[in-house]
């Protein structure tokens, strides 16, 4: 019999107190595997995701970046939009250092039919693959017309939609389709009221629009999911904004040349800001930060809690077995023999509530990703949360340094005992 | 025969709500390698104090005790834990058996503070002296009061001590037990061990080849001294 097989012997001894000591570990060790593999994960997919975009340049009205980072990755509304002429005057200035131009322009939408208030991205019907590459459909194609939509796997599964069903939305009169920029987007139609085969006027003079859904996103795991994508016509319908783009795409010839882009667009056009994929890279990765932070908080809290636990019950063991301590004092165990002993227990607990957090971790990573998803809002597709050994190992000595912090005083404790203190105990 | 220990002018004084109790005034013994002895006494006259500084389980207050020509008063903590290791065996009243452990590994215990093998065949050798290699396997709280004190009496031999000490080591056994467990301690001088029992019990006394009587922490007569 070795000391390791005498701890275990002694945990075996409180079996429900050392089970939720245990569990106390697992979840500290859990929580801080989970939120480093997530970090780790998200920044690996969001750079992966970034880089992946067609787009090199995104042009938006001066605002907040992190404007630009959601406009790009579908967080929601930016309210100022770039006009006609400064479209016209930034292609002039970029020239022939653009392979092509993204005009975006975002509005949330409702169908009264659904009653549902869409967030809607309208993009170059054509373009929208070179935008959104990492994209595939489920069903269907991509729009050929102003007329056809398509959608993201959330919205098709939430109102129970597919291929050829409709979406209907409320548009402007009057807002010419292509009016603006020329850029040669999907084909679009000229003006809207010429084209009202489906469409019903209501009492304000708007018509209600009904849009055929041409295809169905693959899931992507981001809010691409909760998006209805269509035509940059239809949102302008939308919007009744004949000219104005929420941000403009740009894709280089060269990428390296982004800087030079850049600071031309920003040096010729006031109340515009022109920003790359690596500034919107950073602009999410600082909104991020802040989830981190608040994220490893709460990891150092659970520790402190589990740590408390462990040198409790330890604590406790000490109290109960001071007789027995004693026994082994009087057989000639020395004072670094009982500290040993009292410290295996401690490594013990929290090496095995170390392993056993890890495995739920990385077994549960799915449903801890799903929740995530709900309350991050941006999060990149696919999986975040991957097995990384070095992860694992890092977790695996926090939960021990835990267990050596948490051990120390009942160790120092019980090796104090005297032999003839238990014996009188 | 040689001395094994020796105690000088000792002392021992506990304090208790301010005011001090001498529980060993004065005593002056020598014990000899390879006797039987028993220390009678009446409760509170010192005979367990005496058995638990001459263990190595307490300090004296004054005076000197030496075993085997090493003088406890003079080593540190860990010369005291290394000597209770090699050169002691103890037997407790309450027999002081670690429940969670079987039986053979609650004797082999010791070897583990002394980073020591067991001898091959030593266990069996003894679980069979002490008449209790059918329990092998059993925890402690599936023995009687006899058997667990016997496993006690075979931990404190699994080092090979020099000296056994046992502090009332039949105080919670019944007449035959108590009987076995005496004759048990008898016969180990015969394997050159010394053993120093305390007993309240005076039949059982008289089994030894001598009797130390104390009363009021000194030595009283002493019959049968050798």
């Amino acid at each position: 019999m070795g000391f390791l097989k005498l701890s275990l012997k002694n945990i075996a001894r409180n079996r429900t107190r050392n089970l939720i000591t245990l569990t106390s570990i697992l979840i500290a060790v859990g929580v801080l595997f989970s939120v480093v593999s997530y970090d780790r994960g998200f920044s690996r997919s969001l750079e992966r995701e970034m880089r992946r975009t067609g787009v090199h340049v995104t042009v938006v009205p001066t605002g907040c970046p992190h404007e630009a980072a959601t406009l790009l990755l579908h967080g929601g509304v930016v309210p100022d939009r770039l006009d006609r002429e400064t479209v016209a005057g930034i292609k002039d200035h970029v020239g022939d250092r653009a392979e092509g131009y993204y005009p975006m322009l975002l509005a949330q939408a409702h169908d009264p039919r659904r009653e549902r208030l869409d967030l809607v991205y309208g993009m170059p019907g054509d373009r929208m693959a070179d935008i959104k590459p990492q994209w595939r459909l489920a069903a269907g194609a991509f729009p050929e017309d102003d007329e056809t939509i398509i959608i993201g796997s959330n919205v098709a599964d939430r109102d129970d939609l597919a291929v050829g069903d409709s979406i209907a939305y409320r548009t402007m009169a009057g807002v010419p389709a292509d009016a603006g920029h020329g850029i040669p987007a999907a084909p679009e139609s000229g003006m809207l009221e010429e084209n009202l085969e489906g469409t019903s006027r209501n009492n304000n003079g708007d018509f209600l629009r009904t849009f055929e859904i041409s295809g169905i996103l693959r899931t992507t795991g981001t809010q691409d999911d909760d998006a209805v994508f269509v035509p940059l016509s239809v949102t302008r319908a939308i919007l009744g904004d004949a000219e104005g783009i929420t941000a403009l795409g740009i894709r280089l010839e060269h990428p390296g040349a982004a800087t030079r882009v850049i600071r031309d667009i920003e040096r010729g056009f006031a109340g515009v800001q022109a920003v790359t994929a690596d500034d919107l890279l950073e602009t999410v990765a600082g909104v991020v930060q802040s989830a981190r932070v608040l994220s490893f908080s709460m990891v150092i809290l659970v520790a402190v809690v589990s740590g408390s636990g462990v040198l409790n019950s330890i604590l406790m063991t000490v109290f109960e077995r001071t007789r027995e301590i004693g026994t082994m004092r009087s057989l000639g165990a020395s004072r670094l023999d009982i500290f040993r002993l009292t410290m295996n227990e401690a490594l013990v607990l929290t090496f095995i509530g170390g392993i056993a957090g890890i495995l739920l971790a990385t077994l549960g990573a799915p449903v801890i990703e799903s929740f995530v998803r709900g309350f991050l809002p941006y999060v990149p597709e696919g999986r975040n949360i991957v097995f990384d050994p070095l992860i694992a190992l890092g977790s695996l000595l926090f939960s021990m340094v835990i267990g050596v912090l948490a051990g120390l005083y009942p160790a120092w404790r019980a090796s104090g005992i005297t032999p003839i203190e238990a014996i009188r105990n | 025969m040689s001395v094994l220990i020796q105690t000088r002018n000792l002392e021992k004084v506990y304090h208790r709500g301010g005011e001090a109790v001498h529980a060993l005034r004065g005593v002056e013994l020598e014990f000899h390698k390879e006797t039987f002895a028993t220390i009678v006494g009446p409760s509170g006259s010192g005979k367990t104090t005496l058995l638990h500084i001459m263990g190595c389980l307490d300090r004296p207050s004054g005076g000197t005790v030496e075993i085997d020509g090493i003088s406890l008063s003079e080593i540190s903590g860990s010369e005291q834990d290394r000597i209770r290791r090699n050169m002691i065996g103890f037997v407790f009243q309450e027999f002081h058996l670690i429940p969670s452990l079987s039986v053979a590994d609650n004797i082999l215990l010791p070897l583990l503070f002394s980073r020591k093998k067991p001898e091959p065949g030593y266990l069996d050798h003894l679980m069979e002296t002490v008449g209790i290699v059918h329990r092998k396997d059993h925890r402690p709280n599936q023995l009687s009061g006899g058997e667990m004190q016997r496993a006690a009496v075979a931990r404190a031999l699994i080092n090979r001590p020099q000296v056994l000490l046992a502090d009332e080591p039949s105080g919670n056994l019944d007449t035959d037990n108590s009987i076995r467990i005496f004759e048990l301690l008898s016969s180990l001088k015969q394997e050159g061990i010394t053993v120093i029992v305390v007993t309240h019990n005076m039949e059982l006394a008289r089994m030894a080849d001598r009797q130390v009587h104390f009363r009021d922490g000194r030595l009283a007569d002493e019959p049968g001294r050798c």
